[in-house]
């Protein structure tokens, strides 16, 4: 394997790190609530302006950022899901999802309005460090946001498998009814899974600041990479996630280095309609 | 007469679990033939895979002088088998009419003419009423009859009824006798899943008793009533005639 | 369907009106022209274009009830293939038009083969036509020439202006074109009216309110989702070619851009979808609110499309029928039975 292919490779790895997060928040949202969130992406950017806008102002470091991104979204999650998204349970699905387009559409046109469509780049004292692994030279914030997102994965999964609040999440997604039965506020747990899953693109827009341009439709790149890690990884399914996350990530990197031009997105969309088409059952048949 | 409907050495697995084990039956041109068996019992499941909206694992579905095992049900419904559906699937945002006339127009192109024959099916339930209703707003009988209704406008040969008068009251049920039977009369052959014990016992020329996925025994309502066999397995669940 | 009025004594005043009304409504749109200036034109045009959209869109989205986000698909290919034959073989756009919605047709079948097959429904045929979208345009970015033809990339294609030419749909000003779109946009309607009362339109509708059911009736469902992608995208795909005449200019990311899709579906969505004229009412609506948020919020970009986004939320929320739907249900309170 030639270094720059092997840079390219351990790139995909880090950066699959973030996708792997990303995805795990709207698999959180779309495994409790049957909700796919066209808006995720748009949250994402969120994430990424308010970081910005902390450095600017007051010099705050984006990794420090993560703590405030991560709760503000969630908070904008539980709001959003409380006045929008609940009221409509019952009615057709599809209606959620149009609702998720519709805010998606608002918020990527109001950055747009509010911050011109420019693409903006944070500039940290760090921003240039690299650190030599094997043949390659990876920049110190991959390594850091890839880090993070690992830590913030672990603390999902850690809330998921070992809390009460956790346990009661996937009792509602396993058995509405019966959960309901056995005394849990249904609504209460959407609405935190709701607000959990958005926290993740907080958490992550915040970590991919330090490299990564801030621009009205940056969600874009990531709204489609999480629907294709979460078909990749397997809906419901949260390991899936990080191990899709990890694979979109390499398969990625690697048709950037091979590939002329952008037909890396060529090949991330495909790789989505292939999934799609010829891996339904399991992924999504189960769920059907 | 020969069997206008067989399925034959029937078996459906869902993952573990055997919905349908080894389940043969025929369906005689002009009779009506009962299904009956406790709840779980893979009656519908068997509907299923008569209608071609399952495949079986193993076995064969004749109807007629056709093989039609794992054909479309649209397929099917072509060749004269039409179903109704024990959780009632109605065209919520569609009125009564419309409703029936997505049956009708299997029949007949024009939309005048389905017209017509949608509202002849729905004088013979009994729902001229109900005509112009979007679909969402009948009762829950309402919605069974609806389901006849359609099935029946398409014309067909061999009527698949899911439990058409569980959960209406006896009065109501005892009304949807002589539909069934008219129904019957007019040449068209039935196959029935009934929990309602009188309408069976009633209706039916022939049963066929279910029980965990097997056939558990076939015969005249008297024989069946009769047997001990199901006797036991009716009163290890619910009373015979509930 | 209107099926229900016939045979009815009532239903002479009301087929009075549903054939009276739209030819009182084209008249004036066909009048306009001679009234307005032309940045009121530019209006016009602009709403014919949504409400054309709009109504393609919902032949598949509204009346067969599959939702697709990526209908810039169909109209990107019908702009690229109508160009590329003018400029490269001289064709002229009206048949490149044809040509086009053909091909965009063929590409829709080939695509509905493939995922309503995979029995994609509901936000997984949504998204995976967005994808589809998506995926064209990052090919036609990185497409700068094949066999020697070329398609230009992401500088997209620019195309030829020799003055006005009418046999190849070059004209100097927009008036021609208010009055093409005004006619290919009553062709849409009118396939959709008949559509309405016919057979194909009651299994559309069966199909949209529940599949399995409309299947256990004989409908062929899958055929239906078929035929119904192929009307749709052949529509969407002719409107195409023609904006590539009206601004002799197109590129991948704007011809495929996620706003033709969207555009399409918002106007069905506030209007109504699955009914006759619900995309036409809803591009009145919109396409006047975008104009006036765009002068009001003069050097925002996106101000618009933030509204739009803002109106779709609304509107599935509290109208999920959309005023159409408004409308023809108040009609139906009327005859709701007393709970
Ligand atoms: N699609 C499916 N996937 C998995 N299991 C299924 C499926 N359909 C049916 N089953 C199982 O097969 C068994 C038989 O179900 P079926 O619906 O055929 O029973 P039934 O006799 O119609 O009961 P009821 O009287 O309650 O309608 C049940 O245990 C059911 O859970
Ligand atoms: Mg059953």
């Amino acid at each position: 394997m030639s270094a720059l292919l092997f840079e390219a490779v351990v790139a995909g790895v880090l950066l699959g790190g973030v996708y792997g997060l990303v995805a795990l928040g709207l698999n959180i949202i779309y495994g409790v609530l049957d909700i796919i969130n066209f808006a995720h992406g748009a949250m994402m950017m969120m994430g990424m302006y308010l970081t910005f806008w902390l450095f600017r102002a007051w010099g705050i470091d984006p990794y420090l950022s993560i703590f405030i991104a991560g709760p503000v979204l969630f908070v904008f999650g539980a709001v959003v899901y409380r006045f929008l998204l609940d009221p409509m349970r019952g009615t057709a699905l599809q209606n959620q999802f149009l609702v998720t387009l519709g805010l998606s559409l608002f918020l990527t046109n109001a950055a747009q309005a509010m911050f011109s469509p420019d693409f903006r780049v944070l500039q940290t004292s760090y921003a240039q460090e690299v650190v030599q692994i094997g043949p390659a030279f990876i920049p110190l914030t991959r390594i850091f946001t890839f880090l993070a997102a690992l830590a913030a994965t672990a603390v999902l999964l850690f809330i998921f498998q070992r809390t009460r609040l956790g346990r009661s999440i996937r009792a509602v997604a396993q058995q509405q009814d019966g959960a309901a039965l056995c005394g849990i506020d249904v609504r209460h747990v959407y609405t935190l899974a709701f607000a959990i899953g958005s926290a993740c693109v907080g958490v992550a827009g915040a970590a991919v600041t330090p490299f990564f341009y801030v621009s009205p439709t940056v969600g874009d790149v990531f709204n489609i990479a999480s629907f294709v890690v979460v078909v990749l990884g397997g809906l419901g399914s949260m390991s899936g996630s990080l191990l899709g996350g990890l694979l979109l990530g390499v398969a990625v990197a690697i048709g950037a280095a091979i590939l002329p031009g952008s037909f890396k997105e060529v090949l991330m969309f495909a790789i989505f309609l292939a999934v799609l088409l010829f891996k339904p059952t399991g992924l999504l048949g189960s769920k059907a | 007469m020969s069997a206008l409907l067989s399925g034959t050495g029937l078996v459906r697995r869902f993952g573990g679990l055997t919905a349908i084990n080894d389940v043969t039956v025929e369906v005689r041109e002009g009779h009506i033939l009962g299904i009956i068996g406790p709840n779980g019992a893979g009656k519908t499941t068997l509907f299923n895979l008569l209608s071609g909206f399952i495949k079986p694992t193993r076995g064969t579905v004749r109807l007629a002088e056709h093989e039609v095992t794992g054909l479309r049900p649209h397929r099917l419904n072509r060749l004269g088998l039409a179903r109704t559906f024990q959780l009632v699937k109605p065209f919520a945002r569609m009125s009564v009419l419309e409703n029936v006339m997505v049956g009708s127009y299997r029949l007949s192109r024009d939309s005048r003419e389905a017209a017509q024959r949608a509202r002849e099916v729905l004088a013979l339930l009994g729902m001229e009423d109900l005509t112009d209703r979007p679909a969402r707003e009948l009762t829950m009988p309402g919605m069974k009859r609806l389901e006849v209704a359609r099935a029946l406008a398409t014309g067909p040969r061999l009527l698949l009824l899911d439990e058409v008068m569980s959960g209406l009251t006896p009065t109501e049920s005892k009304a949807m006798l002589p539909v069934i039977q008219r129904i019957r009369d007019s040449g068209v052959t039935i196959l029935m899943i009934e929990h309602v014990m009188h309408a069976i016992m009633a209706l039916s020329d022939r049963i066929v008793v279910l029980h965990h996925g097997s056939k558990l025994a076939e015969g005249s309502p008297d024989e069946i009533a009769a047997n001990p066999a199901v006797v036991e397995a009716y009163l290890g669940t619910a009373p015979l005639g509930r | 369907m209107t099926v229900l009025a016939e045979g009815q004594p009532a239903a002479t005043g009301r087929r009075l009106i549903s054939i009276g009304l739209p030819i009182v409504l084209f008249a004036v749109a066909a009048a306009v022209p001679s009234f307005v200036n032309p940045y009121v034109l530019e209006i016009g045009i602009l709403l014919l274009m949504y409400a054309y959209l709009g109504s393609s869109w919902d032949i598949l989205g509204g009346w067969a009830g599959q939702v697709s986000f990526g209908h810039a698909a169909f109209f990107g290919i019908g702009a690229y293939v109508s160009a590329l034959l003018w400029i490269n073989m001289g064709l002229s756009p009206w048949f490149g038009m044809i040509v086009g919605a053909l091909i965009a047709s063929a590409f829709g079948t080939l695509v509905a083969f493939a995922t309503f097959r995979a029995r994609l429904r509901g936000h997984y045929f949504a998204l995976a036509m967005f994808a589809v979208a998506q995926m064209l345009m990052a090919l036609f970015v990185n497409l700068k020439e094949v066999g020697g033809v070329t398609i230009g990339g992401s500088e997209g294609l620019q195309l030829p202006y020799m003055g006005t030419d009418p046999a190849n749909m070059v004209f100097d000003g927009r008036v021609p074109f208010y009055y093409i779109l005004l006619a290919m946009l009553a062709v849409v309607v009118g396939t959709i009216k008949l559509i309405s009362v016919s057979r194909f339109g009651a299994y559309l509708q069966a199909i949209c309110n529940d599949e399995d059911a409309a299947e256990a009736l004989g409908v062929n469902v899958f055929g239906c989702k078929v035929a119904a992608m192929a009307i749709s995208a052949f529509f969407t795909g002719a409107i195409g070619a023609v904006y590539g005449q009206i601004y002799l200019y197109i590129e991948p990311g704007i011809v495929f851009s996620s706003v033709y899709s969207i555009q399409g579906l918002l106007c069905a969505v506030v209007g109504g979808s699955g009914t006759v004229w619900g995309p036409v009412i809803g591009a009145l609506i919109l396409t006047p609110l975008a104009e006036i948020s765009k002068t009001f919020f003069r050097d925002l970009s996106g101000v618009d499309l933030m509204i739009f986004g803002a109106v779709l939320v609304i509107f599935v929320r509290f109208i999920p029928q959309g005023l159409m739907g408004l409308v023809l249900g108040y009609a139906g309170l009327r005859r709701k039975a007393p709970a």
